[in-house]
């Protein structure tokens, strides 16, 4: 099977577009209410740690698939538990980007259309594209990344009519503890989901740095997300956001130009289809290459379409409702990610920097 | 319906997939792939009859909450 190569700037954009994902419907971090911001600030600052660590393995073992670095690293048997976890986690994942997605389609638009309806037809156009090469999704970004980042820029600008800065105070009226919760919330879903990059490092250019992908993409992912948010907090303020399911879409929907631009709601779910496309096939390309790779498959495009088409069906009953959905974003997930996020990844870090070390003075 | 589609979808990707597996004698893949695809229609069909399915995150779900004292 041909190398799969993408460049710098591709998988830039590609996880800036991860990173946005599906938060650029469900609104992460609501907890912190007005003093968004401050979380927001925290939780990046938090994200930038932990991407130097991830940014560093990739470093360390450059050119080389990540799950044949787990194996250098714990052997055969360790490697491959480690690449499983990763596997499961991807794969919970994709299924949890399939459900937002049939939820976010439900409860706006289509009401009675069944959801899996949606999470199948997306779950076939990411099926589509890793089966077409990885590189597709570096391809169909550079296309459609600018456009979402145009929409984005033009819906900020066109709601600054709405603008009402009062709903940005007071300042930490409830404390710092709030702020502290929603930028752990923040600093999980999404910033350390990026740690699923580690199974593309191996296929980004040689003169690419690792560090300019991951800071690259944190901050342009980070400050396009932190402006949805915001603007949607000076558009509806913080009561309206915390009753409503998708308040970014609410928020936008409340743009009228002269009466002439108006309902443009759409941008909100064009956005979304276009970050969760990304995000998901993400997801979907490192479940399958993690599987591939423990049972030793040459070509993991092969195993593609069963493990997308079973992440649909895990969607549909993962969660009883959209509530269960928003319970679990919210409470548990930012405590269920922690193991996948900082916890195995700075054990593979501080194993790679002593194997390598080992290496360098036997080399001596 | 869950099954029709599944079914349908399945059915084109492993007319794709599956015989080039078994032409190039790639057995693990060949069975892997069959597995997931069985173990995917049993779902499909366990859904469509409304069975509850044992959901995996239940258990993470249960131990989080008890590890920081939410009740549901």
């Amino acid at each position: 099977m041909q190398k799969e190569v993408i460049s710098q700037k591709q998988a830039i954009i590609i996880m800036s577009a991860f990173i946005i994902g599906s938060s650029s419907v469900v609104a992460a971090g609501s907890d912190a209410k007005q003093d968004y911001w401050i979380a927001w600030l925290i939780s990046i600052s938090m994200g930038a740690i932990i991407v130097a660590i991830y940014a560093r393995i990739s470093k360390l073992y450059p050119q080389e698939e990540f799950p044949t670095v787990l194996n250098t690293l714990f052997g055969k048997v360790g490697g491959t538990i480690i690449n499983l976890i990763y596997t499961w986690y991807a794969f919970h994942l994709f299924s949890l980007i399939l459900r937002n997605f049939s939820e976010f389609v439900g409860i706006v638009s289509l009401n009675q259309t069944p959801s899996f309806v949606f999470g199948y037809f997306a779950a076939v156009l990411s099926i589509w594209t890793i089966r077409s090469g990885f590189e597709v999704i570096g391809r169909v970004l550079s296309i459609f990344f600018p456009l979402f980042i145009i929409l984005v820029i033009t819906v900020d600008l066109l709601s600054i009519k709405l603008f009402d800065f009062d709903n940005l105070k007071p300042v930490l009226y409830d404390g710092i503890g709030p702020v502290l919760k929603s930028s752990f919330a923040l600093f999980s879903f999404p910033y350390a989901e990026t740690v699923l990059f580690l199974y593309l490092m191996g296929s980004i250019r040689k003169t690419s740095s690792p560090y300019k992908i991951y800071y690259a993409s944190l901050l342009l992912g980070g400050i396009i997300l932190a402006s949805i948010s915001i603007r949607t907090i000076l558009i509806i303020g913080v009561p309206n956001i915390s009753i409503q399911k998708f308040p970014i879409y609410s928020a936008v929907r409340l743009i009228n130009v002269a009466d002439f631009l108006q309902r443009i709601e759409s941008t909100v779910a064009i956005s979304f289809i276009i970050t969760g496309y990304s995000k998901g096939s993400v997801c979907l390309y490192v479940t399958t290459k993690g599987l591939s790779s423990a049972f030793n498959i040459k070509d993991y495009r092969k195993m593609v379409a069963p493990i997308g088409l079973l992440a649909v069906l895990y969607s549909i009953f993962i969660f009883e409702n959209a509530s269960e959905m928003f319970y679990w974003a919210t409470e548990i997930n930012p405590y269920y990610t922690i193991p996948f996020q900082v916890i195995i990844p700075i054990i593979i870090w501080i194993t790679a920097e002593i194997k390598s070390r080992k290496k360098a003075a036997c080399t001596l | 319906m869950i099954t029709l589609t599944f079914t349908i979808f399945g059915s084109i990707f492993a007319k794709k997939d599956l015989v080039p597996l078994y032409k190039n004698e790639e057995w693990v893949g060949f069975f892997l792939y069959l597995a997931l695809l069985c173990l995917g229609l049993t779902i499909a069909i366990l859904s469509d009859f409304k069975v509850q399915i044992p959901n995996p995150i239940d258990p993470i779900r249960k131990l989080i909450e008890f590890i920081l004292g939410i009740e549901e």
